[in-house]
């Protein structure tokens, strides 16, 4: 219901955003919302400090005018996401912290505010222990993979075995290196430490800027272990169930071009930029706006917690 | 000694890019099947064990192409067949031995020291079923066989140099990529007076002739312990071709520049220390590169956009 209510009110947002005057004078402090060169200074910042995350121009047709043309946007790309949400059960009470409490939604948690620090070491080892039954993670996907292909009703896919190669095409190398050939090699050498490469999900991720909530959006673009586009299903895999068709929408991006793509519905976003301003003015410390992404992509990780993207800093609230 | 082996390339491919693919086959190519060219770039700073992965966007397209920050250019050459029979029927071999055959040349004629960013190349052979959203694909990362040993274990750059040495080369690094409108894939470092000096390539003869120790440098985009990355390969024989009769070893750094947490760190670096064979360098080497597929044999992939991609199905889902 909420998804739907979400999709008519993307569409009303399209008119309304040119009704929308652009933010000049700041209101960050108050309202938690930001302009548009407020933005550009906290993606200037975003970037200096975590390289990882680069300013696009996306389509020139599509470029706004209130944002500089060759930063209307950010991006990273190619982020690894492990685990699906209901894999990772490590939820606990202890560890949230409500952000957003009186708000009819239910309102923001943090879920792992109070988590100690170990988490960092016990992801790395969560990740090693994949490596080894990535073997039967693989076969898996495989056959779930071959389900989705009966599942179309679309017109039958070409059965791809048949276009496989002999071996006329080219000659076996043995300077190329086979995805087997690490794992092995890591289990044998003691201490050898190359742990293969893992396939995994991984997402591209996009900040724009909402000039119609006057705050930052963020997008997701999935690839599955093969490197295939995710389709919507799989994807809310990754967010967290309780923001799942309630704060993930699909929509088209206004700086690509491309089918719909998800993105975390920012309706709420200033009222939690708000409380987190206050959150720290309480405790005598003063943001920046500056700071504003770094912040905005703390908070947004509730939502998805296992894809791994960089914000750097940790700061504290 | 242990032969040297590299962690091959994989394809990476956003939807954008089918979108961008199905508007020019339509709008501009037509019919035509003659071979177009395309772009796409790959990153040195991944997460540990991720695939290395080329990647294509919808401004592959793009005439005045312009690579991301940070990224470094791969030139591709896209065969758009007409129907599935042309996609399955056509001469592999030939289409990858074609691009071998620039490469070869791009070396022997010494144009690739000048541009080694012509050392990294793919093919991306495809058919797009526009009417169902199917869209099969095969990607060659074409590189020209030339095996080599290494003459000790791969270390990493902090076993090599100190904080110090790294935080200037880091500097140095960044200085030189300062000067391009896009970064550099392929360069040298060579001590000069206490300095790690970061150096063009075509640089080189310069630096031996003065006696310097030279390093040849490529941006890695593998990041496993042991391994260098797919474009080390063209470039050692580069370096064979053109070095390899005044030098019987080489050192090669694979440059990887990782951010987290708002802190840089290279010194994951890897440092090879490589034996250059005697190249037979009148007859174009054998070449490999075909993607194999999910089921590691050599063969194209598909991927079904029709859920994403056609209007019908996009209504449905919208209600």
């Amino acid at each position: 219901m909420q998804n739907m209510i979400n999709a008519v009110k993307g569409t009303a947002r399209g008119v309304a955003e040119y009704l929308t005057p652009v933010l000049t004078e700041s209101k960050f402090k108050e309202t938690g919302v930001i302009t548009p060169e407020e933005f550009v200074v906290a993606g200037d910042h975003i970037v200096h400090h975590c390289p990882t995350w680069q300013w696009a121009t996306g389509e020139d047709i599509k470029i706004r005018p209130y944002l500089p043309p060759d930063k209307q946007f950010l991006i990273t790309r190619n982020v690894p996401c492990y685990k699906r949400v209901k894999q990772m059960d490590t939820h606990q009470q202890e560890q949230e912290k409500v952000i957003e409490e009186e708000d009819d939604d239910g309102g923001w948690v943090d879920t792992h505010h109070f988590a100690p620090d170990s988490n960092v070491v016990n992801t790395a080892e969560l990740v090693a222990e994949m490596t080894l039954d990535s073997k039967t993670s693989q076969t898996k996907a495989a056959l779930d993979e071959d389900d989705d292909d009966d599942d179309e009703d679309d017109g039958e896919a070409e059965d791809m075995e048949a276009f496989e190669q002999g071996g006329m095409l080219e000659e076996e190398d043995d300077a190329t290196l086979k995805p087997e050939a690490v794992v092995s090699e890591s289990d044998g050498a003691a201490g050898g430490g190359d742990s293969g490469i893992i396939q995994t999900r991984t997402y591209d991720l996009n900040i724009t800027y909402d000039k119609y909530y006057q705050t930052p959006r963020l997008w997701l673009f999935g690839y599955d272990e093969n490197r295939k586009p995710l389709t919507v299903d799989e994807l809310y895999d990754d967010f967290s169930q309780d923001h799942a068709k309630k704060t993930v929408t699909m929509e088209a991006h206004p700086h690509l071009p491309g089918p719909p793509l998800a993105s975390v519905h920012p309706c709420k976003h200033a009222d939690v930029m708000k409380k987190i301003i206050q959150t720290v003015a309480e405790g005598g410390g003063e943001l920046g706006v500056h700071m504003y992404l770094m912040i905005f992509l703390k908070f947004v990780q509730a939502v998805i917690p296992t894809i791994e993207y960089d914000y750097t800093r940790h700061f504290t609230m | 000694m242990e032969k040297l082996q590299y962690a091959p390339f994989s394809c990476g491919l956003d939807a954008g890019f089918w979108q961008k693919l199905s508007e020019k086959k339509l709008n501009e190519y037509a019919l035509d099947e003659t071979p177009k060219v395309i772009r796409g770039f790959y990153f040195n700073g991944d997460l540990a064990n991720l695939s290395p992965r080329i990647v294509l966007d919808y401004t592959g397209f793009d005439r005045q192409f312009k690579i991301p920050p940070r990224c470094f250019l791969s030139i591709g050459t896209l065969y758009l067949k007409n129907t599935l029979d042309n996609f399955k029927e056509c001469d592999k071999k030939l289409i990858i031995d074609q691009v071998a055959e620039q490469i070869w040349q791009d070396i022997k004629d010494l144009k690739a020291v000048e541009d080694p960013s012509l050392l990294s190349r793919f093919v991306l052979l495809s058919f797009a079923d526009l009417k169902k959203y199917h869209y099969y694909y095969w990607f060659a990362f074409p590189a020209l066989i030339y095996d080599v040993f290494l003459l000790s274990k791969p270390t990493s750059l902090k076993d090599s140099l100190s904080t110090e040495q790294i935080e200037n080369l880091v500097k140095n690094y960044d200085q030189f990529q300062a000067q391009f409108t896009s970064f550099h894939g392929y360069f040298v470092i060579s001590s000069l007076e206490d300095d790690l000096a970061v150096i063009e390539l075509q640089h080189t003869d310069t630096l031996l002739a003065a006696g310097k120790k030279v390093t040849f440098v490529f941006c890695d985009p593998c990041t496993l312990e042991n391994h260098p990355g797919w474009p080390l390969r063209n470039f050692l024989v580069l370096i064979a071709k053109k070095w390899g009769n005044k030098m019987e070893s080489v050192n090669v750094l694979c440059f990887r520049d990782r951010s987290r947490d708002g802190v840089r760190d290279i010194s994951h670096s890897l440092l090879l220390n490589i034996k250059l064979e005697k190249l037979d360098d009148q007859v174009c080497p054998k070449c490999v590169g075909w993607e194999k597929n999910e089921r590691q044999k050599l063969g194209p992939r598909m991927v079904n956009l029709s859920s994403t991609m056609d209007p019908t199905r996009l209504c449905e889902s919208a209600v």
